[in-house]
């Protein structure tokens, strides 16, 4: 069965159909929202074959589950949720006895970080090819934690509300702020190095 | 509190830039659009979801 383009996306639409038995409208829901599925599996699995592993399971689990789904939250949350779900069975499974704890005492932060305080040149984005920024952000996010790499993940780029996020990975509130601040800090850090301005006053803008 | 932050964000060069490139940071992030999926990965997934598809038909 192949995907047709569709003119405008109507999730909740396509949705009831698909629960009706629709297979089309599944597959045009599935079709819309791969990419970001398959991305987002890349980065918290940070393997290519886990990823397509999480890829398959989180449709096809969606695709059994569909009953289940209430329509409380938006189709797409869902289906994030269960990627979330087994791209983080697939990291437990891979550190063996080692058990991927979300939920571990946050760093306060008590070292001294050293900052790297400079502004960026203008539009780093016209810089680079779409590749080449592409392999930049796609380096920094690996530099991150898991924990805090799937919080970035769910909030910044899939963009959850903090309470779906937390519940998403099972922690608090709080928790979800913190590393979300803290990986939006250490890639601006990384990102820093890459963008900065050179050749001038660091402080020229102020 | 936060007019308190803002007004020292604007005042402090440091806090200044580092808020400023954390912005910058995220959107960045935010208007890159996810990566095709390559097209092996592409075909096992619809060959999976298929293979589902007709159980489900065939038990209906």
């Amino acid at each position: 069965m192949t995907p047709t383009s569709s003119a405008a996306f109507d999730e909740s639409d396509l949705v009831e159909k698909a629960r009706a038995g629709d297979a089309q409208a599944f597959t045009e829901l599935v079709n819309h929202y791969e990419r970001k599925i398959y991305r987002l599996a890349k980065h918290i699995t940070q393997n290519d074959e886990d990823a397509e592993d999480v890829l398959q399971e989180a449709f096809l689990k969606a695709y059994e589950h569909l009953d289940g789904f209430k329509g409380d939250s938006k189709f797409y949350t869902w289906i994030v949720r269960i990627a979330v779900n087994e791209a983080l069975m697939k990291l437990r499974k891979r550190k063996g006895d080692r058990t991927v704890s979300l939920d571990e005492p946050v760093d306060t932060g008590e070292e001294t970080v050293q900052r790297e305080i400079a502004v960026w040149e203008d539009n780093p984005e016209q810089r680079y090819s779409r590749e080449e920024m592409q392999e930049i952000l796609d380096t920094a996010v690996q530099t991150l934690k898991p924990d805090f790499r799937t919080v970035f993940m769910l909030r910044d780029i899939e963009e959850l509300s903090t309470e779906e996020t937390a519940e998403t990975l099972g922690i608090s509130i709080p928790a979800v702020k913190s590393r979300l601040l803290r990986a939006r800090l250490a890639l601006r850090e990384k990102l820093t190095r890459q963008f900065r301005r050179k050749g001038e006053d660091v402080f020229a803008h102020l | 509190m936060k007019c308190h932050l803002e007004k020292h964000v604007n005042e402090c060069p440091n806090c200044f830039v580092i808020v400023d490139t954390t912005k910058k940071t995220m959107q960045v992030y935010k208007g890159l659009e996810p990566q095709t999926i390559p097209e092996d990965v592409k075909a096992r997934l619809w060959k999976a979801l298929e293979k589902k598809m007709a159980a489900r038909k065939s038990q209906a």
